[in-house]
Protein backbone atom coordinates (compact mmCIF):
# COMPACT_ATOMS: atom_id res chain seq x y z
CA UNK A 1 0.00 0.00 0.00
CA UNK A 2 1.23 3.51 -1.12
CA UNK A 3 0.10 6.69 0.63
CA UNK A 4 1.03 10.23 -0.40
CA UNK A 5 0.84 12.39 2.41
CA UNK A 6 -1.56 15.41 2.64
CA UNK A 7 -0.66 16.75 5.97
CA UNK A 8 2.42 18.71 7.27
CA UNK A 9 4.35 18.47 10.52
CA UNK A 10 2.67 15.16 12.10
CA UNK A 11 3.86 11.84 13.42
CA UNK A 12 3.58 9.33 11.34
CA UNK A 13 1.92 7.15 13.98
CA UNK A 14 -0.65 9.68 14.66
CA UNK A 15 -0.96 10.05 10.82
CA UNK A 16 -1.58 6.38 9.77
CA UNK A 17 -4.10 5.44 12.94
CA UNK A 18 -6.07 8.01 10.97
CA UNK A 19 -5.73 7.60 7.57
CA UNK A 20 -5.75 4.00 7.64
CA UNK A 21 -7.81 1.24 9.20
CA UNK A 22 -4.84 -0.52 11.06
CA UNK A 23 -4.44 0.13 14.87
CA UNK A 24 -1.42 2.32 16.48
CA UNK A 25 -0.08 -0.79 17.74
CA UNK A 26 -0.29 -3.00 14.23
CA UNK A 27 1.47 0.37 12.81
CA UNK A 28 3.81 0.22 15.45
CA UNK A 29 4.72 -3.28 14.89
CA UNK A 30 5.24 -2.55 11.21
CA UNK A 31 7.16 0.05 11.95
CA UNK A 32 9.22 -1.64 13.94
CA UNK A 33 9.86 -4.56 11.10
CA UNK A 34 10.70 -1.73 9.03
CA UNK A 35 7.64 -2.49 7.06
CA UNK A 36 6.33 1.10 6.33
CA UNK A 37 8.72 3.65 5.27
CA UNK A 38 8.75 6.95 3.77
CA UNK A 39 10.64 7.58 0.32
CA UNK A 40 11.94 4.49 0.58
CA UNK A 41 14.12 5.94 3.93
CA UNK A 42 13.26 3.36 7.03
CA UNK A 43 12.04 5.42 9.87
CA UNK A 44 11.48 5.66 13.67
CA UNK A 45 8.02 5.62 15.01
CA UNK A 46 7.90 9.46 15.83
CA UNK A 47 8.82 10.43 12.44
CA UNK A 48 7.46 13.83 11.56
CA UNK A 49 6.11 13.73 8.23
CA UNK A 50 5.76 16.51 5.13
CA UNK A 51 3.53 16.89 2.87
CA UNK A 52 3.66 14.88 -0.26
CA UNK A 53 6.06 12.40 1.43
CA UNK A 54 5.77 8.78 0.19
CA UNK A 55 4.79 5.97 2.86
CA UNK A 56 4.97 2.54 1.71
CA UNK A 57 3.40 -0.25 3.78
CA UNK A 58 4.71 -3.80 3.11
CA UNK A 59 2.57 -5.89 5.15
CA UNK A 60 3.75 -9.06 5.81
CA UNK A 61 2.49 -9.67 8.98
CA UNK A 62 -0.91 -10.11 7.24
CA UNK A 63 -0.31 -12.94 5.49
CA UNK A 64 -1.99 -14.85 7.66
CA UNK A 65 -5.22 -12.95 6.48
CA UNK A 66 -8.07 -15.73 5.33
CA UNK A 67 -11.20 -13.95 3.99
CA UNK A 68 -13.24 -16.52 4.89
CA UNK A 69 -16.82 -17.58 3.19
CA UNK A 70 -19.38 -16.87 5.89
CA UNK A 71 -22.89 -18.84 5.59
CA UNK A 72 -25.24 -15.93 5.81
CA UNK A 73 -28.89 -15.18 5.38
CA UNK A 74 -28.63 -12.62 2.36
CA UNK A 75 -31.50 -10.61 0.97
CA UNK A 76 -30.85 -11.62 -2.34
CA UNK A 77 -32.97 -9.31 -4.87
CA UNK A 78 -31.75 -10.32 -8.30
CA UNK A 79 -28.98 -12.94 -9.41
CA UNK A 80 -27.91 -14.41 -12.86
CA UNK A 81 -24.39 -15.67 -14.24
CA UNK A 82 -22.98 -12.31 -14.08
CA UNK A 83 -24.40 -10.49 -11.20
CA UNK A 84 -26.09 -10.23 -7.91
CA UNK A 85 -28.22 -7.25 -6.82
CA UNK A 86 -28.30 -7.61 -2.95
CA UNK A 87 -30.29 -5.23 -0.73
CA UNK A 88 -27.70 -4.89 2.24
CA UNK A 89 -29.52 -4.71 5.86
CA UNK A 90 -28.15 -2.23 8.67
CA UNK A 91 -25.26 -2.11 10.41
CA UNK A 92 -23.30 -4.34 7.78
CA UNK A 93 -19.95 -3.36 6.58
CA UNK A 94 -19.80 -4.25 2.63
CA UNK A 95 -16.35 -5.34 2.54
CA UNK A 96 -13.11 -6.78 4.90
CA UNK A 97 -10.41 -4.54 5.58
CA UNK A 98 -7.37 -4.33 7.29
CA UNK A 99 -8.26 -5.33 10.93
CA UNK A 100 -11.47 -6.78 10.06
CA UNK A 101 -12.23 -9.55 8.00
CA UNK A 102 -15.24 -11.27 9.52
CA UNK A 103 -19.07 -10.76 8.75
CA UNK A 104 -19.16 -8.39 5.67
CA UNK A 105 -21.45 -8.80 2.77
CA UNK A 106 -18.30 -9.92 0.62
CA UNK A 107 -17.67 -12.92 3.20
CA UNK A 108 -21.28 -13.77 2.80
CA UNK A 109 -21.42 -13.66 -0.91
CA UNK A 110 -18.61 -15.66 -1.40
CA UNK A 111 -20.31 -18.40 0.75
CA UNK A 112 -22.68 -17.87 -1.97
CA UNK A 113 -21.04 -18.23 -4.92
CA UNK A 114 -17.60 -17.32 -7.16
CA UNK A 115 -17.21 -13.31 -7.38
CA UNK A 116 -15.29 -11.40 -9.61
CA UNK A 117 -11.20 -11.06 -8.72
CA UNK A 118 -10.34 -7.91 -10.20
CA UNK A 119 -10.90 -5.32 -6.97
CA UNK A 120 -8.29 -7.17 -4.52
CA UNK A 121 -8.74 -9.84 -2.27
CA UNK A 122 -10.02 -7.74 0.24
CA UNK A 123 -12.92 -6.27 -2.54
CA UNK A 124 -13.97 -9.58 -4.74
CA UNK A 125 -17.16 -8.73 -6.47
CA UNK A 126 -17.25 -5.13 -5.15
CA UNK A 127 -17.81 -2.30 -7.91
CA UNK A 128 -19.47 0.65 -5.69
CA UNK A 129 -20.22 0.87 -1.58
CA UNK A 130 -22.61 2.25 0.47
CA UNK A 131 -21.97 2.62 4.09
CA UNK A 132 -21.90 0.10 6.89
CA UNK A 133 -25.20 1.65 8.43
CA UNK A 134 -26.62 3.13 5.20
CA UNK A 135 -29.16 -0.21 3.89
CA UNK A 136 -30.39 -0.66 0.24
CA UNK A 137 -29.36 -1.88 -2.89
CA UNK A 138 -26.00 -2.96 -3.74
CA UNK A 139 -25.07 -4.91 -7.18
CA UNK A 140 -21.60 -7.26 -7.33
CA UNK A 141 -19.81 -8.56 -10.20
CA UNK A 142 -19.52 -12.73 -10.02
CA UNK A 143 -17.09 -12.48 -12.33
CA UNK A 144 -14.25 -9.88 -14.12
CA UNK A 145 -16.09 -9.51 -17.55
CA UNK A 146 -19.56 -8.17 -15.69
CA UNK A 147 -17.68 -6.38 -12.98
CA UNK A 148 -16.03 -4.09 -15.74
CA UNK A 149 -18.76 -3.90 -17.48
CA UNK A 150 -20.73 -2.48 -14.16
CA UNK A 151 -17.24 -0.43 -13.56
CA UNK A 152 -17.43 1.78 -16.36
CA UNK A 153 -21.28 2.35 -16.31
CA UNK A 154 -20.57 3.81 -12.95
CA UNK A 155 -17.40 5.64 -13.87
CA UNK A 156 -19.47 6.78 -16.75
CA UNK A 157 -22.67 7.77 -14.16
CA UNK A 158 -25.05 5.95 -16.61
CA UNK A 159 -26.33 4.11 -13.69
CA UNK A 160 -29.42 4.73 -11.86
CA UNK A 161 -28.87 5.05 -8.21
CA UNK A 162 -31.56 6.79 -6.14
CA UNK A 163 -31.69 7.29 -2.25
CA UNK A 164 -34.04 8.11 0.43
CA UNK A 165 -33.07 10.04 3.52
CA UNK A 166 -34.96 11.56 6.46
CA UNK A 167 -33.18 14.87 7.02
CA UNK A 168 -33.62 17.75 9.90
CA UNK A 169 -35.44 20.39 9.13
CA UNK A 170 -38.13 21.75 6.60
CA UNK A 171 -36.87 21.88 3.00
CA UNK A 172 -39.12 24.59 1.73
CA UNK A 173 -37.75 24.84 -2.03
CA UNK A 174 -39.20 21.10 -4.19
CA UNK A 175 -36.10 20.41 -5.89
CA UNK A 176 -32.11 21.21 -5.40
CA UNK A 177 -28.51 20.70 -7.05
CA UNK A 178 -25.56 20.69 -4.14
CA UNK A 179 -22.48 21.06 -6.12
CA UNK A 180 -19.51 20.98 -3.54
CA UNK A 181 -16.62 19.35 -3.72
CA UNK A 182 -15.53 17.15 -1.31
CA UNK A 183 -12.67 15.92 0.46
CA UNK A 184 -11.42 14.66 4.02
CA UNK A 185 -12.08 16.96 6.89
CA UNK A 186 -8.47 18.91 7.64
CA UNK A 187 -9.69 18.54 11.50
CA UNK A 188 -10.61 14.81 11.72
CA UNK A 189 -8.94 12.81 9.26
CA UNK A 190 -11.91 10.11 9.85
CA UNK A 191 -14.63 12.49 7.95
CA UNK A 192 -15.09 13.94 4.93
CA UNK A 193 -15.86 17.67 4.31
CA UNK A 194 -16.52 19.72 2.00
CA UNK A 195 -13.59 21.14 0.82
CA UNK A 196 -11.31 22.96 -1.46
CA UNK A 197 -7.92 21.43 -0.45
CA UNK A 198 -7.63 17.86 -2.16
CA UNK A 199 -11.39 17.40 -3.25
CA UNK A 200 -13.13 15.86 -5.99
CA UNK A 201 -16.36 17.41 -7.68
CA UNK A 202 -19.22 16.15 -6.03
CA UNK A 203 -23.02 16.74 -7.14
CA UNK A 204 -26.26 15.62 -5.66
CA UNK A 205 -29.96 15.90 -6.96
CA UNK A 206 -32.70 16.54 -4.16
CA UNK A 207 -36.26 16.02 -4.75
CA UNK A 208 -38.78 16.74 -1.49
CA UNK A 209 -41.38 13.57 -0.84
CA UNK A 210 -42.61 14.71 2.02
CA UNK A 211 -42.51 17.55 4.97
CA UNK A 212 -42.92 16.96 8.48
CA UNK A 213 -42.93 19.23 11.39
CA UNK A 214 -39.55 19.44 11.89
CA UNK A 215 -37.97 16.88 9.55
CA UNK A 216 -38.12 16.00 5.39
CA UNK A 217 -38.25 13.12 3.60
CA UNK A 218 -36.08 13.40 0.55
CA UNK A 219 -35.43 11.73 -2.63
CA UNK A 220 -31.89 11.57 -3.68
CA UNK A 221 -29.88 11.18 -7.23
CA UNK A 222 -26.08 11.37 -6.78
CA UNK A 223 -23.72 12.35 -10.07
CA UNK A 224 -21.02 11.20 -8.33
CA UNK A 225 -20.07 9.32 -5.76
CA UNK A 226 -17.86 10.14 -3.18
CA UNK A 227 -17.70 8.82 0.19
CA UNK A 228 -20.22 10.01 2.65
CA UNK A 229 -21.50 12.21 -0.20
CA UNK A 230 -25.01 12.53 0.98
CA UNK A 231 -24.68 12.72 4.32
CA UNK A 232 -21.99 15.80 4.13
CA UNK A 233 -23.53 17.53 1.16
CA UNK A 234 -27.25 17.87 3.22
CA UNK A 235 -25.28 18.65 6.47
CA UNK A 236 -23.46 21.11 4.45
CA UNK A 237 -26.99 23.09 3.49
CA UNK A 238 -27.94 22.95 6.82
CA UNK A 239 -30.15 19.71 6.76
CA UNK A 240 -28.57 16.60 8.07
CA UNK A 241 -29.53 12.75 7.89
CA UNK A 242 -31.16 12.11 10.64
CA UNK A 243 -29.86 9.80 13.33
CA UNK A 244 -26.22 10.30 11.43
CA UNK A 245 -23.73 9.36 14.27
CA UNK A 246 -20.97 11.34 12.23
CA UNK A 247 -22.33 14.24 10.76
CA UNK A 248 -25.95 14.58 12.36
CA UNK A 249 -25.71 17.55 14.27
CA UNK A 250 -28.76 16.36 16.41
CA UNK A 251 -29.45 14.34 18.87
CA UNK A 252 -29.79 10.38 17.93
CA UNK A 253 -32.53 8.49 17.68
CA UNK A 254 -31.18 5.21 18.55
CA UNK A 255 -28.37 2.76 17.19
CA UNK A 256 -29.39 2.16 13.53
CA UNK A 257 -27.46 5.18 12.44
CA UNK A 258 -28.72 7.77 9.45
CA UNK A 259 -31.70 7.60 7.82
CA UNK A 260 -30.45 6.47 4.67
CA UNK A 261 -31.55 3.65 1.97
CA UNK A 262 -30.19 3.15 -1.42
CA UNK A 263 -33.54 2.50 -2.64
CA UNK A 264 -33.37 2.02 -6.78
CA UNK A 265 -30.49 0.80 -8.63
CA UNK A 266 -30.64 0.24 -12.04
CA UNK A 267 -27.84 -0.83 -14.48
CA UNK A 268 -27.77 -2.48 -18.76
CA UNK A 269 -26.82 -5.82 -17.88
CA UNK A 270 -23.30 -6.76 -18.81
CA UNK A 271 -24.16 -9.63 -21.61
CA UNK A 272 -27.45 -9.20 -22.49
CA UNK A 273 -27.42 -5.66 -22.86
CA UNK A 274 -30.31 -5.08 -21.49
CA UNK A 275 -31.47 -2.63 -18.96
CA UNK A 276 -32.55 -3.53 -15.25
CA UNK A 277 -33.85 -1.83 -12.53
CA UNK A 278 -34.54 -2.83 -9.01
CA UNK A 279 -36.46 -1.09 -6.35
CA UNK A 280 -36.38 -1.71 -2.54
CA UNK A 281 -38.44 -1.38 0.32
CA UNK A 282 -37.51 1.25 3.32
CA UNK A 283 -36.24 -1.22 6.18
CA UNK A 284 -37.68 -1.12 9.43
CA UNK A 285 -35.11 0.93 11.24
CA UNK A 286 -35.73 3.64 8.75
CA UNK A 287 -39.63 2.85 9.23
CA UNK A 288 -39.27 2.96 12.91
CA UNK A 289 -37.55 6.41 13.35
CA UNK A 290 -39.93 7.90 10.45
CA UNK A 291 -43.19 6.90 12.05
CA UNK A 292 -42.19 9.19 15.34
CA UNK A 293 -41.64 11.80 13.02
CA UNK A 294 -45.01 11.20 11.19
CA UNK A 295 -47.02 11.26 14.62
CA UNK A 296 -45.66 14.37 15.98
CA UNK B 1 -33.66 59.73 15.64
CA UNK B 2 -34.00 60.65 12.19
CA UNK B 3 -30.14 59.47 11.60
CA UNK B 4 -31.38 56.13 13.30
CA UNK B 5 -34.04 55.80 11.27
CA UNK B 6 -32.31 56.39 8.03
CA UNK B 7 -29.50 53.63 8.62
CA UNK B 8 -31.76 51.25 9.61
CA UNK B 9 -33.61 52.09 6.35
CA UNK B 10 -30.34 51.60 4.13
CA UNK B 11 -29.49 48.96 5.63
CA UNK B 12 -33.17 47.27 5.32
CA UNK B 13 -32.56 48.25 1.99
CA UNK B 14 -28.93 46.88 1.17
CA UNK B 15 -30.28 43.56 2.89
CA UNK B 16 -33.39 43.17 0.71
CA UNK B 17 -31.29 43.73 -2.99
CA UNK B 18 -28.56 41.39 -1.97
CA UNK B 19 -31.23 38.89 -1.26
CA UNK B 20 -33.49 39.41 -4.43
CA UNK B 21 -29.85 39.20 -6.22
CA UNK B 22 -29.36 36.25 -4.84
CA UNK B 23 -32.49 34.64 -5.00
CA UNK B 24 -33.03 35.21 -8.79
CA UNK B 25 -29.49 34.35 -9.81
CA UNK B 26 -28.54 31.12 -7.62
CA UNK B 27 -30.12 28.27 -7.51
CA UNK B 28 -31.51 26.98 -3.81
CA UNK B 29 -28.87 24.91 -1.99
CA UNK B 30 -26.56 25.82 -5.00
CA UNK B 31 -23.20 27.20 -3.76
CA UNK B 32 -20.70 29.38 -5.98
CA UNK B 33 -16.83 29.48 -5.40
CA UNK B 34 -15.57 32.82 -4.68
CA UNK B 35 -12.07 32.39 -2.89
CA UNK B 36 -10.61 28.82 -3.01
CA UNK B 37 -11.27 27.02 0.24
CA UNK B 38 -12.76 31.06 1.82
CA UNK B 39 -15.05 32.18 0.70
CA UNK B 40 -18.43 30.67 -1.40
CA UNK B 41 -22.05 32.28 -2.10
CA UNK B 42 -24.71 29.21 -1.01
CA UNK B 43 -28.45 30.07 -0.76
CA UNK B 44 -29.41 28.38 1.91
CA UNK B 45 -33.18 28.64 3.56
CA UNK B 46 -33.03 29.02 7.32
CA UNK B 47 -36.29 28.32 9.16
CA UNK B 48 -34.63 28.63 12.48
CA UNK B 49 -32.90 31.25 14.30
CA UNK B 50 -29.07 31.67 14.52
CA UNK B 51 -27.29 28.59 13.50
CA UNK B 52 -30.88 27.08 12.83
CA UNK B 53 -32.31 26.90 16.54
CA UNK B 54 -35.73 26.58 16.99
CA UNK B 55 -35.88 25.53 13.09
CA UNK B 56 -39.41 25.18 11.44
CA UNK B 57 -40.95 27.71 14.66
CA UNK B 58 -41.73 30.09 12.49
CA UNK B 59 -44.74 32.20 14.51
CA UNK B 60 -42.63 31.47 17.61
CA UNK B 61 -39.24 33.14 15.73
CA UNK B 62 -41.97 36.29 14.59
CA UNK B 63 -43.34 36.73 17.95
CA UNK B 64 -39.32 36.43 19.26
CA UNK B 65 -38.34 39.31 16.96
CA UNK B 66 -41.38 41.11 17.68
CA UNK B 67 -40.64 41.38 21.37
CA UNK B 68 -36.38 41.81 21.08
CA UNK B 69 -38.07 44.90 18.77
CA UNK B 70 -40.35 46.00 21.94
CA UNK B 71 -37.50 45.54 24.40
CA UNK B 72 -35.11 47.62 22.40
CA UNK B 73 -37.23 50.63 22.21
CA UNK B 74 -38.06 50.71 25.90
CA UNK B 75 -34.44 50.07 26.86
CA UNK B 76 -32.36 52.22 24.35
CA UNK B 77 -35.15 54.70 22.82
CA UNK B 78 -38.30 55.45 24.85
CA UNK B 79 -37.78 59.29 26.53
CA UNK B 80 -33.82 58.64 26.05
CA UNK B 81 -31.33 60.79 24.59
CA UNK B 82 -29.29 59.19 22.61
CA UNK B 83 -26.17 59.75 21.38
CA UNK B 84 -24.80 59.56 17.99
CA UNK B 85 -22.45 56.40 18.02
CA UNK B 86 -25.41 55.33 19.54
CA UNK B 87 -28.15 55.99 16.78
CA UNK B 88 -25.68 54.30 14.26
CA UNK B 89 -25.39 51.33 16.12
CA UNK B 90 -29.06 51.00 17.27
CA UNK B 91 -29.89 51.44 13.40
CA UNK B 92 -27.63 49.11 12.73
CA UNK B 93 -29.74 46.76 14.85
CA UNK B 94 -32.76 47.32 13.92
CA UNK B 95 -32.04 47.12 10.05
CA UNK B 96 -30.30 43.63 10.62
CA UNK B 97 -33.75 42.53 12.85
CA UNK B 98 -35.82 43.87 10.24
CA UNK B 99 -34.44 42.86 7.40
CA UNK B 100 -34.59 39.36 8.51
CA UNK B 101 -38.28 39.57 9.93
CA UNK B 102 -39.13 40.81 6.77
CA UNK B 103 -38.28 37.47 5.22
CA UNK B 104 -39.18 35.40 8.33
CA UNK B 105 -42.76 37.25 7.25
CA UNK B 106 -42.58 36.79 3.46
CA UNK B 107 -41.50 33.39 3.24
CA UNK B 108 -41.34 31.78 6.72
CA UNK B 109 -37.60 31.31 6.25
CA UNK B 110 -34.69 33.87 6.45
CA UNK B 111 -32.36 33.73 2.95
CA UNK B 112 -28.85 33.37 4.30
CA UNK B 113 -25.83 33.02 1.32
CA UNK B 114 -22.46 34.16 3.25
CA UNK B 115 -20.25 30.84 3.57
CA UNK B 116 -16.74 30.98 5.14
CA UNK B 117 -14.87 28.54 6.07
CA UNK B 118 -12.56 29.76 8.85
CA UNK B 119 -9.47 27.77 9.91
CA UNK B 120 -11.21 24.82 8.09
CA UNK B 121 -13.97 25.99 10.32
CA UNK B 122 -17.30 25.52 7.78
CA UNK B 123 -18.90 28.65 9.89
CA UNK B 124 -23.02 28.15 9.20
CA UNK B 125 -24.12 30.12 6.55
CA UNK B 126 -25.23 33.67 7.05
CA UNK B 127 -26.58 37.40 5.65
CA UNK B 128 -25.74 40.80 5.49
CA UNK B 129 -28.40 41.49 7.85
CA UNK B 130 -26.82 38.93 10.21
CA UNK B 131 -23.17 41.07 10.04
CA UNK B 132 -25.32 44.36 10.98
CA UNK B 133 -27.23 42.87 13.96
CA UNK B 134 -23.42 41.32 15.55
CA UNK B 135 -20.94 44.23 14.62
CA UNK B 136 -23.67 46.74 16.27
CA UNK B 137 -23.88 44.11 20.03
CA UNK B 138 -20.34 43.94 19.97
CA UNK B 139 -19.82 47.30 19.76
CA UNK B 140 -22.52 48.18 22.07
CA UNK B 141 -21.59 45.87 24.71
CA UNK B 142 -17.79 46.74 24.52
CA UNK B 143 -19.18 50.32 25.34
CA UNK B 144 -21.33 49.47 27.97
CA UNK B 145 -18.48 47.29 29.81
CA UNK B 146 -16.33 50.35 29.09
CA UNK B 147 -18.85 52.90 30.82
CA UNK B 148 -19.52 50.59 33.79
CA UNK B 149 -16.12 50.47 34.48
CA UNK B 150 -15.32 54.45 34.30
CA UNK B 151 -17.89 53.93 37.11
CA UNK B 152 -20.10 56.16 34.47
CA UNK B 153 -23.71 55.92 35.01
CA UNK B 154 -24.82 57.61 32.72
CA UNK B 155 -27.74 55.80 32.01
Amino acid sequence: MEIIVDKNDIRIDTYLTEVTEYSRSKIEKLIKNNDITVNDKEIKKSYVLKENDIIKINDIIEEDINIEPEKMDLDIVYEDDDVIVVNKPNGMVVHPAPGNYHHTLVNGLMYHSKLSSINGEFRPGIVHRIDAYTTGLLMVAKNDKAHMALAKQLEEKTTTRKYIALVWGVINTDTGTIDAPIGRDTNDRKKMAVTDINSKDAVTHFTVLERYSNATLIELKLETGRTHQIRVHMNYIGYPVVNDPVYGRRKLIDETGQCLHAKTLGFVHPTTGKYLEFDSELPECFLNILKQFKDS
Amino acid sequence: MKKLAIISLVCIIIDQIIKVVITTNVEFAHSINVVNNFFRITYLQNTGAAWSILSGNRILLIIVTVIALGIIYYVFLKDKKIKNYESILLGLLLGGIIGNLIDRVRFGYVIDYLDFNIFSYHYPVFNFADICIVISIIILVIISLKEDKNGNNSR
